[in-house]
């Protein structure tokens, strides 16, 4: 090959490379509309009203309850553009929708989140006294910029694809170990819960959150352990004789009670933290 | 059209005993040389036969050169003829004779046939002594072209001088079939793109050689026999919707295909055969039909080179091509035969591919103003694919594949991907002159073709599962298979009107499929299917016809115009209707019949700046029909409208030999679609989203030098939006962006060829480069893609008969996408959670592929005496 005519490929090639440099340069943006961003995922475990430490709580029932042990299989993570119908709305839209109900295609209510914006598409087993008041950086996290105003989240038993770190949750989707005191009354309790398909039965959904996503910011998922206890009834387990751990089983109140608590809209919050 | 002519004068020598001049008894017609561009005057060779006593023509000299091009064409003819020898009294006699060989330009046409046109005489020399030959003086060609009636030419054995005597020979003139000259084009965008020297640059496929136009890009998201993705002046043709795909005037495109609509596979076509393809970009043209929205390109196929040449390739991933074409030196190049196999593992898993194609033509003469052209392809093909895979999957090494980066970009996530392609195909093409310039065609030809792909874009998403099972798989079988049956023709009649020579052409098609187009959904684990998405069996009736006009008002002003009409009967079968409805049971079937008509007026203006500097302007409406399989019953069918328009120009320089050529072209345009289509990973074919519009620039220029060197240029810029609802439709820059549509398009080819001796052998050898620079695609969100450079260089070398080459393809061996999507998709198995988010799948390009390839060249006209 010549010179001529490798200093002519040279320069094409550096002429081509430069307009297109330029030319995205000049734009900037493709002009395909939205924007795509790429934030952090994160867990952490919420502090009861009035507490100072993770785990530790009074139910509604007046237990007092120490978590000692608590780790849980979650996700995937979804976060939805439109609000969440639980969440609390204005007076005047309140009456609005009474006056003026919206129209369904079918009956019941149904609800679509619309676009999903942000997501952790994968299953992770989450030590929820591990990092008191941190939030454990799952990792990044693709998403569209705007206003997340929903989250769904799934909770089920570990799948294959968690490998090893699935081990220790021995085939369940949620480990609980503490202690529930009541003035004299002390039940140490240890609850193993499932959550077996259909995906419906496994779904957090509607959970209100108010997130404007952007670049390098985080989400943080936040387990509400104290809320997962409203209306237990630890009173209506039974201590063994000699003073041991009870196993609390699906056939008893606190067990069927933490089952639909923790699948509640407000089991989890979520926040947003923008890049500092 | 060119018109090489061809005529010997023959004269008897002797005073004593006259000279029987040598009479032809054979003489085909020399082949206008592929490899230069279209002529606009004429060149002439004058060779100097030597014509032995058998009659044969023992050496060819070249008296006066018109180019290597031209020198080789006429000498490869002349090496052919035979005659009866000439004689005195009795003897045979060996003799020299000059012949003078023209290469004209003629009217526009795809006329291929000239008449017979008698040359001036020329001597006729008995030959001198061996080691004399050429000694003997001819005459100046103008004295000899004039004086031809008054002065006959001498024979060297009248040594004294006086003019032999005898019987004056009747001069025989030839009927010589050259390429085609190129119609001027009907727009700056409109190129007639004769591969010649460029077939030295490195390419898989016929299809490769739409990278000569500018402002094209190839992708293949299906493997080797899975059609090509066209983009083209800012539209994703997908496999052919928006793009008419043509083959010696065969229409490819298929209706109602279960991968899109106008699929049109050109993998079949052996590329050794192409000769030339013409890409007109944009609906200029009047003879433009169905599918022709983003432009229009057919190839036409032929052989220059006669004889036989054996080609065997070996190279990376154990890829193997065999090829075989020949060509009867007898015959013109119209008349050919190719085999291609080709086989291989595929650059990565879940590539391999295996395929044999075949192709014949025979042109016949039926008289000196008639040839019939019999053209027929087979072609078989399987193939697997690794279809696409998810970004995120290959960032955090998730696939089945080695955990390095490598490993990992050229995975897949199923591995029952692939397909299978059958195609047959028949031609019978009858050409005809008329007086006065006339020109009359007509061609039948039959399709038959069957399908079948797998493709999984989605994982586990798409299946809505029976309760209490698991998702089942979203791959997705295509099938098709039918045939198709039509009639093109057109009409040029030797008229002249107001001094403008043939200012119209009449045209038109006619073409009946019946087709069963079918998809369905296969289980992941079995492949059995489980589903039918659409089942379909389609008949279409399309007949268009053209009027085109053609005048010049001034010498510096050309106005050419005309209106094309096309209608369309679908008469659709739908397989997949459900077994009872509302109203109770019911047969599981329903028809459906729709019409569709469309009127495409189209027209340019040509101003001729300068002898060689040209100002076109063109403008025109285009069409695509509508897909069968998403009709209603009775409707007056939708289609898809295209307005376009461009102007720019075009300069064209040669040097006075007519040895190097160089050709510049550069225009802008705008176009807009009524309802476009994109491509939609849920049914994996193309699904309807409304008007789009495009706005775009490009240049070209292409440089020949002699036979040594060619060289091609082309940058092209396109953007194409979905304009806002209610926005005006001369906004044309407004809208949002439609993503994976390339809008900076570069492409360099490049073939250096020459001779050079080793141990005092001639060898020949060439080199050749192609380059591609595609600039960052728009992506959903806002993001680009990454800029795609890719350099193909080829080298080759050839001594006598034997030709050693070697080709490396992505030198840099760079890692590249070579399609890119945004959607969700679920891999991770039928109960992992889905994904929910959109995100990046991609196809990855293929890495640094060296081959090595062996050819044999048999017959060769160069090597003969």
């Amino acid at each position: 090959m010549t010179s001529a005519l490798r200093s002519s490929r040279r320069a094409f090639t550096w002429m081509l490379g430069g307009a297109l440099v330029a030319g995205v340069h000049a734009c900037g943006l493709s002009g395909t509309g939205g924007q795509s961003i790429t934030f952090r995922m994160g867990l952490r475990t919420a502090l009861a009203p009035g507490e100072d430490t993770v785990g530790v709580f009074t139910t509604d029932t007046g237990w007092r309850v120490t978590l000692t042990t608590a780790r849980m299989v979650l996700g995937p993570i979804y976060l939805f553009e439109k609000a969440s119908p639980l969440q609390p709305q204005a007076l005047l839209r309140r009456v609005g929708d009474w006056l003026l109900p919206t129209a369904h295609a079918h009956e019941g209510d149904f609800f679509s989140g619309g676009r999903v914006l942000g997501e952790w598409d994968r299953e992770v087993v989450f030590e929820l006294l591990a990092q008191p008041g941190q939030a454990r950086v799952l990792g990044h996290s693709p998403g569209i910029a705007g206003v997340a105003r929903s989250m769904s989240l799934l909770l089920q038993p570990p799948s294959r694809t968690l490998g090893a770190e699935g081990d220790v949750m021995d085939g369940r989707s949620l480990f609980l170990e503490g202690v529930a005191t009541q003035a004299e009354a002390r039940v140490p309790f240890r609850i193993a819960m499932d959550f077996p398909p259909p995906v419906e039965l496994q779904r957090v959904d509607f959970v209100p959150i108010q997130a404007d996503l952007d670049d390098e910011g985080l989400f943080a998922l936040e387990a509400q352990p104290h809320r997962w206890f409203t209306g237990t009834r630890f009173d209506r387990l039974t201590v063994p004789a000699e003073g041991g751990t009870v196993e609390v089983g699906p056939e008893t109140q606190v067990h069927r009670a933490l089952s639909v608590n923790v699948r509640r809209f407000d089991a989890f919050t979520g926040a947003w933290e923008p890049p500092g | 059209m060119f018109i090489p002519t061809l005529v010997l004068w023959l004269l008897s020598a002797s005073p004593e005993v006259p000279v029987k001049p040598p009479v032809p008894v054979e003489a085909a017609p020399p082949v206008m040389p592929a490899d230069v561009s279209a002529l606009t005057r004429a060149v002439h060779v004058l060779l100097r036969l030597t014509i032995d006593d058998a009659g044969e023509v023992s050496r060819v000299d070249v008296r006066d050169s018109g180019g290597m091009a031209f020198d080789r064409a006429a000498m490869a003819a002349a090496l052919r003829w035979r005659f009866e020898p000439a004689r005195r009294g009795d003897v045979p006699l060996e003799v020299q004779v000059d012949v003078p060989v023209t290469f004209e330009p003629t009217v526009p046409s795809d006329g291929v046939v000239v008449a017979p046109v008698e040359a001036p005489p020329r001597d006729v020399v008995p030959a001198a002594p061996e080691g004399a030959q050429g000694a003997v003086p001819l005459p100046p060609e103008g004295a000899l072209a004039d004086g031809a009636e008054a002065s006959p030419p001498r024979a060297s054995e009248a040594e004294d001088g006086t003019p032999p005597t005898g019987p004056r020979p009747p001069p025989f003139s030839t009927t010589v079939r050259g390429q085609s000259v190129a119609p001027p084009p009907v727009a700056v965008g409109d190129f007639h793109i004769t591969v010649g020297q460029l077939a030295d640059v490195p390419r898989n496929s016929a299809t490769d050689l739409l990278l000569l136009a500018p402002g094209v890009m190839l992708a293949n998201h299906g493997g080797e026999g899975h059609a090509e993705t066209l983009y083209l002046r800012g539209f994703d043709a997908g496999e052919g919707k928006d793009v008419e795909m043509r083959l010696n005037g065969v229409p490819l495109n298929e209706v109602s295909h279960a991968h899109g609509h106008g699929y049109a596979d050109t993998y079949f076509i052996i590329p050794e055969l192409v000769q030339s393809l013409r890409v007109t970009e944009g609906p200029y043209d009047p003879s433009q039909g169905d599918f022709g929205v983003a432009g229009t390109v057919d190839y036409q196929l032929g052989l220059e080179r006669r004889g036989i040449t054996a080609s065997a390739s070996y190279g990376s991933f154990a890829s193997r091509r065999l090829s075989l074409v020949w060509g009867p030196p007898e015959s013109s190049d119209a008349t050919f035969v190719g085999v291609l196999l080709r086989q291989g593992y595929g650059f990565g898993p879940n590539r391999a591919y295996a395929n044999a194609g075949l192709m014949a033509q025979t042109e016949l003469r039926l008289g000196p103003e008639t040839r019939l052209r019999l053209f027929g392809a087979s072609y078989a093909a399987r193939f697997s694919t690794a279809g696409v895979v998810r970004e995120t999957d290959v960032v955090d090494a998730r696939l089945p594949c080695g955990a390095d980066a490598d490993s990992q970009f050229f995975c897949l996530h199923d591995p029952n991907q692939g397909g299978a392609n059958q195609r047959h195909l028949a031609s019978v093409e009858l050409v005809s002159r008329l007086a006065r310039g006339g020109r009359f065609v007509q061609q039948a030809f039959a399709v038959s073709r069957q399908m079948r792909s797998r493709e999984n874009f989605t994982g586990f998403l798409q299946d809505t599962p029976p309760v209490g099972e698991a998702q089942r798989g979203d791959n997705t079988e295509q099938s098709y298979q039918g045939t198709t049956v039509g009639l093109r023709g057109r009409y040029t009649p030797g008229l002249t009107w107001a001094g403008q020579p043939q200012p119209v052409e009449l045209g038109y098609v006619a073409r009946y499929d019946s087709v069963r187009t079918r998809a369905r959904r296969l289980r992941d684990k079995g492949g059995a299917p489980y589903a039918t998405v659409f089942d379909n069996q389609v008949r279409t009736t399309h007949l268009g016809a053209y009027l085109s006009l053609r005048g010049a008002p001034s010498e510096w002003l050309t106005l050419r115009g005309g209106v094309r009409v096309d209608t369309f009967l679908f008469g659709v079968e739908d397989l997949n209707r459900p077994e009872s409805d509302r109203q109770g049971s019911r047969i599981p079937e329903e028809s459906v019949e729709a019409y569709g008509f469309f009127a495409s007026p189209r027209a340019s203006a040509e101003v001729r700046l300068t002898p060689r500097l040209t100002w076109l302007t063109s403008a025109g409406l285009g069409a695509r029909s509508s897909d069968a399989a998403g009709l209603s019953d009775a409707e007056f069918a939708p289609y898809a409208r295209v307005t376009s328009g461009e102007t720019g120009l075009g300069w064209h320089w040669n040097d006075d030999g007519g040895a190097s050529t160089l050709e510049v072209r550069g225009a802008v345009f705008a176009t807009r679609v009524s309802q476009d289509l994109v491509f939609s990973e849920t049914t994996g074919r193309n699904q309807p989203i409304g008007p789009s519009q495009r706005l775009g620039a490009f240049g070209t220029a292409r440089f020949q030098w002699s036979q040594r060197l060619d060289v091609q240029a082309s940058l092209a810029w396109a953007r194409a939006t979905q304009p806002m609802p209610g926005a005006s439709s001369w906004r044309l820059w407004d809208g949002t962006v439609l993503p994976y549509i390339p809008q900076v398009l570069g492409r360099v080819d490049a073939a250096w060829r020459g001779t050079t001796s080793v141990a005092r052998q001639p060898v020949g050898w060439s080199l050749a480069l192609g380059h591609s620079a595609i600039g960052p695609k728009p992506l959903p969100l806002n993001r680009y893609s990454a800029s795609i450079f890719l350099f193909d260089v080829a080298a080759r070398a050839r001594w006598r008969a034997v030709e050693l080459g070697v080709t490396v393809e992505n030198l840099l061996d760079a890692r590249w996408r070579e399609s890119e999507f945004n959607y969700v998709s679920n891999f991770r198995g039928p109960d992992a959670p889905a994904s929910l988010l959109a995100t990046r799948h991609f196809s990855a390009g293929a890495p640094r592929t060296v081959r090595g390839t062996l050819t044999v060249y048999l017959d060769l006209q160069e090597d003969r005496p």
